[in-house]
Formats: C-alpha cells, structure tokens, sequence
C-alpha cells in the first residue's frame, strides 16, 4: 500500500467512523421498500450522483469551480495545484511534499503558523496533502469566514517566499523526515520503496516515493523552494474549488479579489511517463519485524484516464476488494491458509498499480498458499466472472 | 466497487479528504473535467464480465513482481545526517545541519511579490442549529433516539448494546469483539456469504463496532431500502449461528491481529499502558482495540459466545439512534417489525465490574523493547478522578493548550519547534467510568530521553507556573465556537454526537449551549481543572522503541526505568 502523505497527522475521526453512504438526487421523496419491492441497486443510485458546478477562469489563468450546497452555513475551499512527487528533479526526491509543510509555516502578508488563523475562525476538515500527482490544501470554514480563507490561500499561492526561512525549512525537514521514519517504523513499512523499485525502471517519474529519500531531503536548500514556487505554484498551474454555502455569483468578484493580482506562472508540463512492463518475472523476499508472512503480487497498469482503468478496478473487486470476492472464498473461507486478503487498482495520473495482497495464516504453509494464488489469479484470467452484478461485484 | 463506495461516501460532505470539492478537483487537474468522477462511476457501472477478463488477459499475463515478506530481522536502515551524526555523538546538542535563523528566502522578482495586503475581517458566525433530538420507545422498551436530517436519502443507524470491550472479564479479554464480529459470519438462515452479498445487493454496510464502553451493529441504508436492511440487521443480532467453522476462522483472525499488534508501536504502546494504569483485572485495563489477548482467545468455546451475546445483546441493553430523512414514525414502524417482539432470555444481564479500583500508580517510565525502531513510540497515561459524566468541558479546554490541536504547547514544541516528532500530542480519554490523561509522541530514536523530558516539563508548567495564557484561551473559545457548524455537516457526525451524549448523560441540546459555556470561560477555571485532575506522580510512560539506543537516554530523567513485554 501506498502512502498518501499530509501535514497533519490527525485525520478527523469522522472520517474513519464514518460508513458508506451516498449523495442522490435529495429533492426525491423519501420512500421505504417494503420486504416485497424490488431493492435500488448500487448502480441505480451511482447513476443519481450529480455534484452541479459552476466553472469560470481568471486571466491569470487560475481554474474556479463552484458547488452551492446550502445544507449548512459552511463553505469548503480547497486548492490543488497539478505537481507531485513524481515532478522532482532527480535528487530532489520527497521535496513535492516537503514544500507542502512550508506552505503551512506562514506567507509574507500572514506571518506564523497556517493554522492559527485557522483555529481563529473555527475551520474543520484541514490538512495538506501530496502524492504522486498533485498537491493539495483544504479547509471548511464558516461562511462569515470565506473572504480570510480566500486571503490565506492567495496569499500564500503568491506571496510566499519572502516568510520561507532556513530556520523553517531546517525544521521542517527535520518534521518529514520524522513522517518518514513514523510510516517506515511500521511493519511492512519499507515495502513501498521496494514495490516502486522494481515496477518502475531508473529514471521513471513513478519510481520514487513521494515521501522520498532521507539524504534528498538532506538535501533540500531554500534555492529549491525558490525555484519550486516559481515553476509549480503558478495560478495557472492550479485548481481552486469553492464548495457549500455559496453561489457563483458570489464567488466570483471574491476569487478576482484575492487570487486575480497573481501573475502567471511558467507553462507546466507535468511529468510523462509511460506504463513500463518487466523484461521477466522479479520474485523478491524481504525480511521484516512482522508477525505473519505476506505474499504481494504486483503490476504497473494503465493510469486514470486510461479506457481500461475501470475495468481493472472491477477486476480488483472482482478478485479481492469485497469480502465475497474470490480470494477471500478461497482462501480465506474455504482453505482458511490465510487471515485477510486484498486487491486493489490504485489508479494514478499516468499509471496505475495493481496489488493483490494475501497475509499467510501463521502456520499454513506460504509456499502453498503462494501456489493456490497464482493458480486463483491464473484461473480468473483465464475464464473471468462467472457473474456480476451490475455493481461490479463478483 | 471500493473505489464507487469511497467516492459516494464523501458526497455528504462539502471537503476534507473526499469530499465533493475533492471530486470536481481532481477531475479538472487530470482530465481537464470536473466531472470525471462521475463518468468514471458511470463507467465503472458499465464493465462487463467480458471487460473484466479481457483486462485480465492483457495486463496480468504480463511478468509480475512477486514479493514474500517473511518474519526476520530488517536490513539496514538509511538514517537522516543528523541522526547518522548524533549516534556518534555524545552530546546531543540539536541537528547537525545548523539553522541560520532569519535568514529569508528572497521574495518572487513580480510586481505583485510586495504588496501590501491586510487580512479582511470575519462577520459575525452564528451559533450551531443542531438538530431536534425526537425520542420514543418500542413496545418492548427499546429506546429510539433520532435526529432527522433530509439532505441524503440514507439512513444511519446505531443498534447499540450498554457492553464494549469493558464487559470482557479479565480471563476472557477479546471475547466481546469476537462475539460481535462472528454476528455478521452466519445466522440461522444465512451464510456469511450470504450476509457480505445481501449489503452489496441493498447497498448497504452493516458494522460491528466495540468502543470500551458500548458495542454496535452499526447501518447505513439507502433509504428506498430500508426495510430488507432492516430485515438483515435484526437477522444479524438475533439470530447468530455461530458455526463452529466460522468460529475457528475468526478465531485465527482475532488471534493475527493480536500477533500484528504485537510488531506495531502504537500496538504495543496500547497493549501495555492499560492495565499498568487501570490494573488487570478493571474493565478498562484491556487493549482498547477489543482483540483482547491470545490466552483468552485461543481458550474461548462456542457456548461462550453464545453466553456473551445472551447477557449482552439483548433489547434490556439496547438503544437504537439513528439520523435520517424520513419521519421518526416512519422507521419506528420499520423497526418495531423487526425489534417489537423481541424479549431477554431468561440468563441474567451482563455487569460490568467498575468497582474494581484502579491502583494507585506511580510515575515511571516503562520500556518495552522493539529492536530496529527509528522512532521510540511514546505513550504515557494517568487515571483521571473523573468520569464522563461529569462536567470536564474545563478540563478538556485545558488539555486543549496542552496538546490537544496542532498548535498546542507540546505539538509546537516537539514538532514545530525542535523538529522531533511528525505529531504529538495529549488527550482525555473520556469514558462512561473513570477516564484517563493520555500523551502520544512518536519521537526520533535519538531524542527519546529528551522527549520525555520536554513532555514530563509541560506537564508541570501547566499545573505550575505557566497556566493558559489570554491567547490561549482565546484560541480556545474562539475555535469552540466558531468550529460547531462544520464539525456536525455530516449525518454521521449527528449520528455520533447522539451516541456520547447519551454515553456521558448530556441533555440533547448540549452542542447548541456548549458556544455559550466556552464564551464563559476563563484562565483560571481551566487551570484549576486541570490541576485537579492531572498529577505527574502518576503518569506512567511507556516507550516502544529499540532499548540499545534508548534505554541510556531514559536513565538519569529522575524516573526509575522498568521493562515490559507486552502480550
């Protein structure tokens, strides 16, 4: 698995609690199936997901989207500018993330730390995040609160720089490289640097983990906040949603306020990066501090946009994303050779990854169980679904 | 169809991680539409069994990358210069890489790089609507507490059981939750299969969920089909086969999560401090995780579970809460079909044993030893003279400055300002019995010692001479009040807010008066609090992490050092 990084450590709690739920049409009259009426189906009710938005673009270049949603006086401003980790220099591997935590130390014009004015006006939902493809910043706030936020956010989208110090950044590499020793210190905690080293060959953009290497970061000067801002935190490099309590109208003249002095930034071209397939089969065994044997199955697999991602993701849930899914039927419920099984298309800008993971049942045999998972994948592969519902399920 | 769950459960929620801005932003950065998400369900909708293999087939035949991670020691890891230096060191007198403080970066050569710009006010933020709490019973006594709410056409429910982990006996840590997750691995009438592909089929989720205080089978329905999962839920709670194949089965997997606890930190950390703090034989002195210990496990029969779910969930422990967007009448009727005849068997009702009082523990530090650790996990705690229902809104206030949000006295200095730790911070663990101070910081290895001695001096500082200060209170106030609106956006959130009132014995309305009781507070009404309720004589610490690094590091705190292994 891996990792999404952020700046903050705490995710909300409602976040983790919270089940499956879903956003249809609302003004449709509550109705209850009684034991005889046919049940609405998952795909019935994907069907109804509408999120009505409201586009409109500065002339520097800065792209606004805005989704009114008046159930409560709260509005969610969220900024995603298109660079990741997979963008760095080489050498500069986890910078695309170490900037992100420079961005919450303070700008020229609001000097200090982010989330003082934050915790002033009553924000929830914030945090920053990075991954391979984009970087992003996020906070719902009051309504009476919005034109603060829209200063924070524009000022630190163009006027950064002069309250980046070496003092910060010292201390904020000293923070990442605590992230990155927190996520490593876990069992299975190296696992993703050896995944991404042997799908992805030297020089790959996907190569790297976003949370990078501990002599890159090292190595990060404020030269490389300087030329990162510059290249990457352009208006036209970004994507600004408004979401909640708040119309278009409304946004607009709010948006041009803030953010339409900022002048644009160079033309950027994210990274390309084609889906590499292995000359041959790499089989690797690592020793960890872990109390089970896991058995990983990887491939580099089209990316998001590709015609096929979908596909693959069925076929991840197909063959272990659901808890009636065939690996967890085999191997799991019928052999009982395993505690817990996964598959999952995680799918990227550029390229995807495919994963199937299996936790060997502690005494089982694992080369048997590493035999009877090639031999269910082989199988599906060679007469697919028997049958699936229009959810996507097995 | 993870990928479709994920993204229709962030649809309630304007931001955060995945919400509804999520989704029109990623989109308009990838492919240049905000409505990506949606083609991408809809395609999702649309693969065949015949898309499924063709995929399959070209993709997968590919060579793979096979990987085995077996159990063994780890290979060297690559440490950060600073790190690599001080272990060399003898003295530990900051980073290698120096700070030049005050050195700027210079500003963006634009026009606009020196603007002057003035933060805009903030208009008045009105206090919290919170929902109006309708009440009403089963006929066989059930409490049905509910909050309507008609954004979303879903219906969450709690069917919530007074148990949790706190109802396990000391010999049988582990058997509650073992109990609760075997409700959903076959009754009576269906397999475990059966139950997995009836919520995919309805749309539904259905969660067995053991927080130390109350247990649950926790739903959340599409409206249009409320009633068969309805029908599900109560099939699930009442009528449990506990097959013996299902019992091994979870058996091994209860058994592996308490094996993977065991290499974690934070496992290790919440496996230790309890019963040093609330004693081994106090309800709350189990792992909070619920997996209890192997001893229990391993031992467990089937007629035991089979006692635990008679004393435990059964309607004369129940309470149904629920926030959706039909009439209260409307899911009573719902639920009276499936609830209303149901009466306790004849065996007695679980007690829980909170007579037991928790020792009089005494400051130490204790180190539970995890080889080849980058970071040493710290994890301390003290029982607290309070219980959750008493009023401990001041006290919590105070743990607030202490380190209870980012910008808190322990996480801006072990973070922001030395640079330690990813994250650190306290908190009040608030149960329905006695509750607990507890401090987390994940520290780099070679700061353990100095770590715990900035903790241990924050601690004093609060409850010493450095009360809150004026700007710490504001914060506070300001972010208590002002925070109310975005934190209960969600319907899971009401639903949330619905269970610990009742579990701390709250009036409805709290959230609509607690503005008012912040805006009241002062410096010393926090300070007295927490002065009361916290004392450094009894904090135990534990700290997870490689004992040849830290143990000379612990030594000489003024602590004595014992050692622990966790089981």
């Amino acid at each position: 698995m891996r990792r999404l990084l952020m700046v903050l450590s705490m995710v909300p709690s409602m976040l983790v609690a919270a089940g499956a739920t879903s956003v249809v049409d609302a003004r449709e009259t509550p109705r209850v199936a009684t034991a005889s009426s046919v049940p609405a189906t998952v795909a019935d009710l994907v069907r109804k997901v509408d999120i009505p938005y409201t586009r409109f673009t500065l002339a520097n270049g800065l792209r606004v989207l805005v989704h009114e949603d008046r159930k409560a006086p709260v509005v969610a401003v969220s900024v995603w500018y298109n660079v990741g980790s997979k963008d760095e220099p080489p050498g500069r591997t986890g910078f695309a993330h170490l900037f992100e935590h420079l961005m919450f130390n303070g700008s020229e014009n609001a000097p200090g730390d982010y989330f003082e004015p934050l915790r002033e006006v009553g924000a929830t939902d914030f945090n920053g995040t990075t991954w391979f493809d984009r970087t992003n910043y996020f906070q719902t706030v009051p309504r009476p609160a919005l034109e603060r936020v829209l200063f924070l956010e524009s000022d630190r989208m163009g006027h950064l720089l002069g309250a980046v110090s070496q003092e910060t950044l010292t201390n904020q590499v000293g923070v990442v490289q605590n992230e990155k020793r927190q996520g490593d210190n876990q069992p299975f905690g190296l696992v993703e640097y050896a995944q991404l080293a042997a799908l992805f060959p030297e020089g790959h953009p996907y190569r790297h983990a976003t949370i990078g290497s501990m002599a890159d970061l090292d190595a990060a000067s404020l030269d490389d906040v300087r030329s990162w801002f510059r290249a990457k935190y352009g208006p036209n490099n970004a994507v600004l949603v408004l979401a909640g309590d708040i119309s278009a109208d409304e946004a607009r003249p709010l948006v041009e306020k803030y953010f339409g002095h900022i002048p644009r930034g160079p033309e950027n071209r994210p990274a390309m990066a084609p889906v590499p397939t292995l000359p041959a089969p790499v089989t690797e065994v690592m020793k960890d501090r872990v109390a089970n044997t896991r058995l990983y199955r990887n491939w580099a697999v089209p990316g998001l946009l590709d015609s096929e991602s979908a596909a693959l993701t069925v076929a991840a849930g197909v063959l272990g994303g659901l808890s009636s899914s065939r690996l967890d039927n085999e191997l799991v419920r019928k052999d009982q050779t395993a505690v817990r099984v996964s598959a999952e298309n995680q799918a990227f800008h550029r390229v995807g990854i495919f994963e199937v993971q299996v936790d060997v049942k502690p005494g089982a045999d694992a080369d048997a169980v590493a035999r009877r998972l090639d031999a269910i994948i082989a199988d599906l592969i060679a007469r697919g679904p028997t049958a699936m519902r229009s959810s996507g399920s097995s | 169809m993870t990928e479709v769950a994920g993204r229709i459960r962030g649809l309630e929620q304007v931001g955060g991680f995945g919400g509804k801005a999520t989704a029109l932003a990623e989109g308009a950065l990838y492919a240049d539409d905000p409505e990506f998400y949606r083609k991408r369900l809809l395609a999702l909708g649309r693969v065949t069994p015949a898309d499924v293999q063709h995929v399959l087939r070209k993709w997968l035949t590919r060579p793979v990358y096979a990987l085995t991670v077996v159990p063994g020691e780890r290979g060297p890891y690559e440490e950060a210069a600073a790190a690599r230096a001080s272990a060399t060191e003898t003295a530990t007198s900051g980073r290698a890489t120096a700070a030049k403080p005050g050195e700027p970066a210079t500003a963006r050569a634009t026009a606009a790089a020196r603007t002057e710009r003035k933060p805009p006010s903030v208009g008045q933020i009105a206090d919290l609507d919170f929902p109006e709490v309708e009440r009403t019973r089963l006929s066989n006594g059930i409490e049905v507490v509910y909050a309507r709410r008609q954004t979303v056409p879903v219906i969450r429910l709690a069917a919530e059981f007074n148990a949790g982990v706190a109802a396990d006996p000391p010999n049988a840590a582990g058997v509650q939750s073992l109990m609760l997750r075997l409700l959903l691995e076959g009754t009576t009438s269906r397999s475990s299969v059966q139950i997995a592909e009836e919520q995919e089929r309805l749309g539904a989720q259905i969660q067995p969920a053991a927080s130390r205080d109350r247990s649950a089978l926790l739903m959340t329905a599409m409206t249009p089909n409320l009633g068969p999962s309805l029908d599900l839920l109560a099939d699930i709670i009442r009528n449990p086969a506990f097959a013996p194949a299902e019992v091994e089965r979870l058996r091994a997997q209860q058994l592996a999560l308490i094996a993977e606890e065991l290499t974690q930190p934070a496992g290790l950390a919440q496996r230790a401090l309890p019963p040093l703090i609330y004693g081994p034989e106090h309800p709350y002195g189990h792992p909070p995780s619920g997996t209890g210990r192997e001893a229990s496990i391993k031992a467990v029969r089937r007629e035991n579970l089979v006692r635990v779910h008679q004393a435990w969930i059964r309607p004369d422990t129940a309470t149904i809460f629920a926030v959706g967007d039909i009439p209260l009448s409307s899911l009573v009727a719902e639920l009276e079909r499936r609830f209303g005849d149901w009466r306790p068997p004849a065996a007695p009702k679980g007690e829980k044993r909170f007579a037991v009082e928790p020792p009089a523990a005494r400051a130490r530090i204790v180190l539970v030893d995890r080889p080849q650790s980058p970071q040493s996990y710290i994890y301390a705690g003290q029982v607290l003279p309070v219980r959750g229902s008493d009023d401990t809104l001041d006290l919590r206030a105070a743990n607030e400055v202490l380190g209870g949000n980012f910008l808190s006295r322990i996480n801006m200095d072990l973070r922001e300002t030395k640079g330690w730790s990813y994250g650190a911070r306290s908190s009040v663990d608030l149960l329905e019995d006695r509750s607990s101070l507890l401090l987390t910081a994940p520290v780099q290895a070679d700061k353990t010692g100095p770590a715990v001695q900035a903790l241990v001096t924050h601690v004093r500082d609060m409850l010493g001479g450095r009360g809150i200060t004026p700007v710490e209170l504001q914060q506070v106030i300001n972010a208590n009040t002002r925070q109310l609106a975005g934190q209960f956006e969600t319907s899971a959130a009401v639903l949330g807010a619905l269970r610990s009132n009742a579990l701390y014995r709250r009036p409805d309305d709290y959230w609509e008066k607690v503005a008012d009781r912040y805006r009241g507070m002062t410096a010393q009404q926090l300070d007295a609090a927490a002065r009361a309720a916290i004392d450094p004589a009894r904090i135990v610490w534990v700290v997870v992490g490689d004992a040849s690094k830290v143990r000379g590091q612990l030594e000489g705190l003024g602590l004595p050092v014992e050692t622990a292994r966790p089981d």
